[in-house]
């Protein structure tokens, strides 16, 4: 990539300085930690903030997973940390989302996540992990407030090859198996501030200082898309990644509506107006505390920006240049710490609804196929509009209540070079399905597959059993080349050599049960059984013979006892 | 009535005698009963007030804010310079559309009409246009579509209402679920193409291109058809496809937001709406009169379940959707600004949903606002309807098993040597397949006549159509009367007893579906084939030619053709009532021919199956009564019973003879 790394150097240069100062105590690892902002505005003209908080310490994962080997945690969230030495975790990787990344036109997202919630662990190559899965799974939703314990081994999944390790690799074994990696998502799961607020705690500055002074949860919340993160890794120290220490990546992204002024051409945003909260400090733990704004994201549409940046620099992503402007928030407060930051402000013009962004490369979308309440499909479209072969993972994770039949699965156009089938069983596990699909070049893919649709218990509805059930989004995986519509700051980033998208999950509704009928069905066929089964199989069955002449008819017994009774009275 | 005692007893064997003897009378007075009871249930005293029964629905709770009345006009007057340049109007539409700034999508989709009504062209080509409002907070599980079709009926001001409140609901951001605005062309078909693309179901005549952009399973529908800037009253229209009805709740929160804002609504064409419009002054009709016009405006809607409006292929999905139609223009018209708060008002009850709505009735009559009639209420009197088929069959059976009349009177006086024996049930399997095979193929050629019409000349029209079917009816119909036969007594009342039961079971059968079909099927079908005798069993000649003429009169084909001569001059709204018989006949042949022509392509388009019952079920039915009335039945058994002591064994014997 022939990227100008301004931002790269000025961070090894800091990670340089930091791990050469002279340590405080003996014993305890080196920490750095670095806070980023980066702004731009998306092709719709809504507006991405990427807030990446990430932790970095030298404290070696096997280490680090004895909790005696560690006393001192410094700046790293202890809650955090426990979690991770307790339950033997390797890597750790959770995601709580609200609203629907929209590729197609704010291109690919920097932190991919499916609606939902998303949690996936690699164990140490030591851990029991069919043991450790469901701890760890209660324990992170104790410690982020979420309702996570919703996972069970019917909606937990090994995936093959599609969910790797991001971070160093610790032995090489583990790279051939998925034995020591649970997957698992929640499309169902709001996000709220309840889970904001614990996330927020683990940052070393809170909402204290630095970046996190923005976090009014009613603004972050009050937006198009939100996406909170955490990333726990082994992490390579250096190039050879002999040194290996791990990592703590904190991630939120939020997409805020097309900031609109009283010309519709005009789009005008600053730090307040979006957040509701000015910016006044750097958090004095972070070495590197920056805002970056890119001024050139939607094209042909100029941005102005209302202050001088402390760096601007020229991104070539793709043959595209990306204008970027830093605001060093140590270098901005350092001279007036009692003053607060004037309030950036960006300005765009001549900007319109209907400037249609190119599309990215990529695209997945899914939908359901067929009504009623016996077969369903899944049909998948994957374009792929790159002037060469893409090759990609591609993972389907469907409830077992939905009857996949593999039979019925057709790949039109792409061809598909290795699947991988895990068969559901009743109540215990999900179907899953992996292909690595090759994609030719300017194509689109059609992945079709069809289900019948089981009849639940009816104890196993949930008390809104009309809403439907979810299947989890379709997970594409691929490894990009080259990213034109990046959404990062850094595009250089490791994590974004893999891409994941992701596609929407689906509400499939199952046959119900009308829960209020039992009571009047039993009463009904009680009835029905007492008075009309009984004469009609009394008619049908019996052979009629001709029978003795009855003594009486009841009309004149009845008449001639009533007519007794009378004479009884009148005697 | 103890069934299983029948015949075991004197007692029942009196019962049995009187039932046998006053089966007609006791019928037609059930009948009647019927009738009465179904003419009741549209009064207050007999049904329930309508309430909402999905509390997440809210109804009327926000606020409705949607003030822009300006945006409406300026809308329509733009919309208004397209006229009939129909591509025009989608470019403009998708431009206007992305200014809003929703995801602009197309569909094109082609069809080859198997029937035409008219002069216009057999093959159908169109593009719908949809845009896609995004909501941030959900992800795309789950949709509410706003649809408004363009065509041949001016839209013009239904989709100036649907742009401005496009507007108005894109810069709000408290949308739950997706919101797809959705504009149609070429009425039904457009729809139709595009519901199942959406649903991935292609049909098979209609060539429908790929939906490029989608959102989430579709939870409510709400189809705007507005043609005049003010409006009198919302007609809001709720039959679908095979005569399914969206759930109540729907149509309780649409009628209750106009109410409040100040939009009298009817049900479909309530006799409100009615007298408001302008064209039926009758003030001399009592309210309850009222109301029955209005159940029974709703039953002429519902019975064919032909896709009559933009919402109905939306039902055959179990996607709950109604049609708002805003119509007139009189002095008391109120501005468009009101509808469209009353829709605002109803997307956002529909956006509070969690569940797909289900607590309400899908059954359901609705005399007047406010008010409907349940399931549990109107079955009842089909019951009593179908008394006379019940008791006809059951007299039948006793009758092929050689009960007679006369001797449970005389063993009914005391004597046991006069007691009759019945002999066990034989079933006359030739004469029952004789009877049922023909009439299954009759019908199956009714069902393949068009076809092979379609071979010869295409497109069909409905004068083809109508012949080619006639065609195949007068040849059924002609065939019995040539070759009829003479069977035995005791076969001929066990089939007899067959066919009646039969065409019970189809009856009840059809009302589980479609309780309107079912109750049109039974203003005709079931007196006559009760009535009609074969000659030698009580009448003889004249009273078999009379029975057949009524038979003949009350056939499926004329049946329709009243049935469609009533609706066209008692409730359909375009034509003014005429009192000459004249007039009625050609308006009533009209409808038909247009209704025969709709049933034939919506069974291709829609899969409403109005066409295949009619001519595979209600045809055969009828035409099994048809034979068996011009049977001739043997006298011997005639004279026997007259006798009253013959031998049962005779009759039998012969059965097993022939």
């Amino acid at each position: 990539m022939a990227a100008r790394r301004w931002d790269w150097v000025q961070l090894l240069t800091a990670v340089f300085l930091h791990l050469t100062l002279p340590c405080m105590c003996q014993g305890r690892a080196e920490q750095s930690y670095s806070e980023a902002l980066f702004m731009k505005f998306l092709a719709d003209g809504r507006v991405s903030a990427t807030f990446d908080f990430s932790t970095v310490w030298s404290v070696h994962p096997l280490l680090f997973s004895n909790p005696g080997n560690v006393q001192h945690y410094g700046i790293f969230p202890k809650s955090l940390a426990e979690v991770v030495a307790h339950y033997h975790v390797q890597e750790l990787h959770l995601t709580l989302t609200q609203g629907q990344w929209r590729t197609r036109v704010w291109g690919y997202p920097a932190h991919p996540a499916p609606p939902g919630a998303e949690l996936w662990a690699w164990f140490l190559p030591e851990a029991d992990s069919e043991k450790e899965w469901p701890g760890l799974v209660d324990a992170m939703s104790g410690l982020l407030g979420a309702h996570l314990n919703a996972i069970d081994s019917a909606s937990s999944f090994q995936p093959l090859v599609s969910f790797r390790p991001n971070g160093a690799i610790l032995s090489k074994d583990m790279s051939n198996s998925s034995a020591l990696l649970r997957y698992a998502a929640l499309p169902r799961e709001t996000v709220c501030t309840e889970n904001f607020t614990p996330w927020t705690k683990l940052l070393p500055c809170g909402t204290a200082a630095g970046l996190g002074e923005l976090f009014e949860a009613e603004s972050l919340y009050d937006c198009d898309y939100h996406s909170l993160g955490l990333h726990f890794t082994p992490h390579c120290l250096d190039d050879g990644c002999g040194q290996v220490g791990v990592r703590l990546s904190l991630t939120l992204t939020v997409v805020f509506p097309p900031p609109v002024t009283s010309n519709p051409s005009i789009l005008e945003w600053s730090l307040k107006s979006l957040f509701h909260r000015p910016l006044t400090s750097a958090c004095p733990l972070a070495f590197s505390s920056t805002v970056t704004v890119e001024t050139n994201s939607i094209d042909g549409v100029q941005v102005s920006l209302s202050q001088t940046p402390s760096l601007t620099g020229t991104v070539e992503v793709a043959g595209r240049r990306r204008d970027r402007a830093v605001f060093d928030l140590h270098s901005l407060t350092n001279s007036t710490t009692s003053k607060p930051l004037p309030p950036l402000s960006v300005s765009s013009s001549s900007w319109a609804y209907h400037i249609m962004p190119e599309q990215p490369e990529l695209l997945v979308s899914r939908h359901l196929v067929g009504s009623g309440h016996d077969w369903g499909g899944l049909a998948t479209e994957i374009t792929n509009s790159a002037p060469h072969t893409v090759e990609v993972l591609y993972l389907e994770m469907v409830p077992w209540f939905f009857r996949l039949y593999l039979h019925t699965l057709s790949v039109s156009q792409a061809t598909v070079l290795s699947q991988h089938y895990v068969p559901a069983k009743d109540r215990r596990r999900a179907h899953m399905l992996e292909l690595r699909l090759s994609l030719p070049p300017l194509s689109t893919s059609y992945l079709s597959l069809q289900f019948r649709r089981a009849h639940l218990k009816w104890t196993e509805h949930k008390p809104d059993a009309h809403h439907g059930f979810y299947i989890n989004s379709a997970v594409i995986t691929t490894v990009l080349s080259e990213c034109p519509n990046c959404t990062s700051l850094a595009a250089q980033d490791q994590d974004l050599a893999v891409l994941r998208l992701y596609s929407e999950p689906l509400l499939v509704s199952l046959p119900t049960p009308d829960f209020s009928m039992p009571y009047n069905v039993i009463c009904f066929v009680c009835t029905v059984i007492a008075i009309a089964f009984g004469s009609v199989f009394n008619l049908t069955t019996r052979t009629l013979q001709p029978a003795a002449a009855a003594k009486e008819k009841l009309l004149t017994r009845i008449l001639r006892r009533i007519g007794v009774l009378s004479k009884q009275k009148s005697d | 009535m103890k069934l299983a005692s029948l015949l075991e007893s004197k007692r029942s064997k009196k019962l049995a005698g009187f039932l046998i003897k006053r089966r007609k009378p006791l019928g037609i007075l059930l009948y009647l009963c019927g009738l009465v009871y179904l003419g009741m249930l549209p009064r207050d005293e007999f049904n329930r007030r309508s309430f909402v029964d999905e509390n997440a629905l809210m109804v009327g709770l926000v606020r409705r804010e949607f003030r822009d009345s300006q945006s409406i006009s300026d809308y329509a007057e733009e919309l208004a310079d397209f006229g009939v340049d129909q591509e025009g109007l989608m470019v403009w539409l998708e431009a206007s559309f992305s200014r809003i700034g929703l995801e602009v999508y197309s569909q094109n989709y082609s069809a080859v009409l198997p029937a035409v009504a008219g002069p216009q062209a057999a093959s159908v080509s169109g593009r719908s246009v949809y845009g896609v409002l995004r909501a941030g907070r959900a992800s795309s599980a789950e949709s509410l579509v706003f649809s408004a079709p363009s065509g041949e009926a001016a839209n013009t001001h239904g989709l100036a209402v649907m742009l401005s409140l496009a507007k108005y609901f894109k810069s709000k951001n408290y949308w739950a679920k997706d919101i797809i605005f959705l504009v149609t062309t070429g009425g039904e078909i457009g729809v139709q193409a595009w519901i199942n693309s959406y649903m991935g179901n292609a049909v098979k005549g209609i060539n429908a291109g790929p939906l490029p952009g989608r959102s989430g399973a579709i939870q409510a529908v709400i189809n705007l058809e507005i043609d005049s800037p003010k409006i009198e009253y919302a007609r809001i229209m709720i039959e679908g496809v095979n005569g399914i009805l969206p759930n109540l709740d729907l149509v309780h929160v649409l009628t209750h937001l106009s109410e409040m804002e100040g939009i009298p609504s009817a049900l479909h064409m309530g006799w409100e709406g009615v007298r408001s419009h302008g064209r039926y002054s009758k003030p001399d009709l009592s309210d309850s009169a009222h109301k029955l016009y209005t159940v029974a405006s709703l039953m002429a809607h519902q019975a064919p379940g032909l896709p009559l409006a933009g919402h109905a292929p939306f039902l055959r999905h179990r996607i709950d959707s109604v049609t708002v139609r805003g119509v007139g223009s009189g002095p008391t018209a109120k501005p468009l600004l009101n509808l469209a708060r009353a829709l605002e008002g109803s997307f956002r009850s529909l956006n509070n949903l969690l569940e797909r709505l289900h607590h309400s009735e899908f059954f359901y009559y609705a005399p007047s606002r406010g008010r409907f009639i349940s399931i549990g209420l109107f079955m009842p009197p089909l019951g009593l309807l179908l008394a006379p088929l019940m008791l006809e069959g059951l007299s039948q059976w006793l009758l092929a098993r050689g009960f007679r009349v006369a001797a449970a009177e005389c063993s009914g006086s005391g004597d046991s040597s006069q007691q009759q024996l019945l002999h066990p049930p034989t079933f006359p399997f030739h004469s029952i397949l004789g009877m049922v095979l023909p009439s299954l193929m009759s019908g199956v050629l009714l069902l393949i006549l068009p076809r092979l019409a379609a071979m010869l000349l295409t497109p069909l029209g409905p004068g083809v159509l109508a012949a080619a079917l006639a065609w195949g009816c007068l040849l059924s119909i002609f065939l019995p009367l040539f070759s009829s036969s003479t069977v035995p007594a005791s076969s001929w009342h066990m089939t007899k007893c067959f066919s009646l039961i039969l065409q019970l079971l189809l009856l009840v059968t059809v009302a589980m579906m479609n309780y309107a079909l079912s109750i049109s099927l039974v203003l005709f079908l079931p007196l006559p084939s009760v009535l009609s005798q074969p000659s030698t069993i009580n009448g003889g000649r004249l009273g078999r030619v009379l029975g057949q003429l009524f038979l003949l009169l009350c056939s499926p084909p004329l049946s329709i053709l009243y049935l469609c001569c009533l609706y066209n001059t008692l409730l359909a709204s375009n034509i003014s009532p005429s009192s000459d018989i004249r007039a009625v006949l050609v308006g009533g042949v009209g409808v038909a021919g247009r209704g025969l022509v709709l049933a034939y392509n919506s069974w291709y388009f829609a899969e409403a199956w109005l066409f295949p019952v009619v001519c595979v079920v209600v045809w055969p039915a009828w035409l099994m009564g048809w034979k068996l009335a011009c049977q001739t039945v043997q006298e011997k058994r005639r004279e026997e019973s007259g006798r009253g002591g013959g031998k049962p064994d005779s009759s039998a014997s012969h059965l097993h003879s022939d």
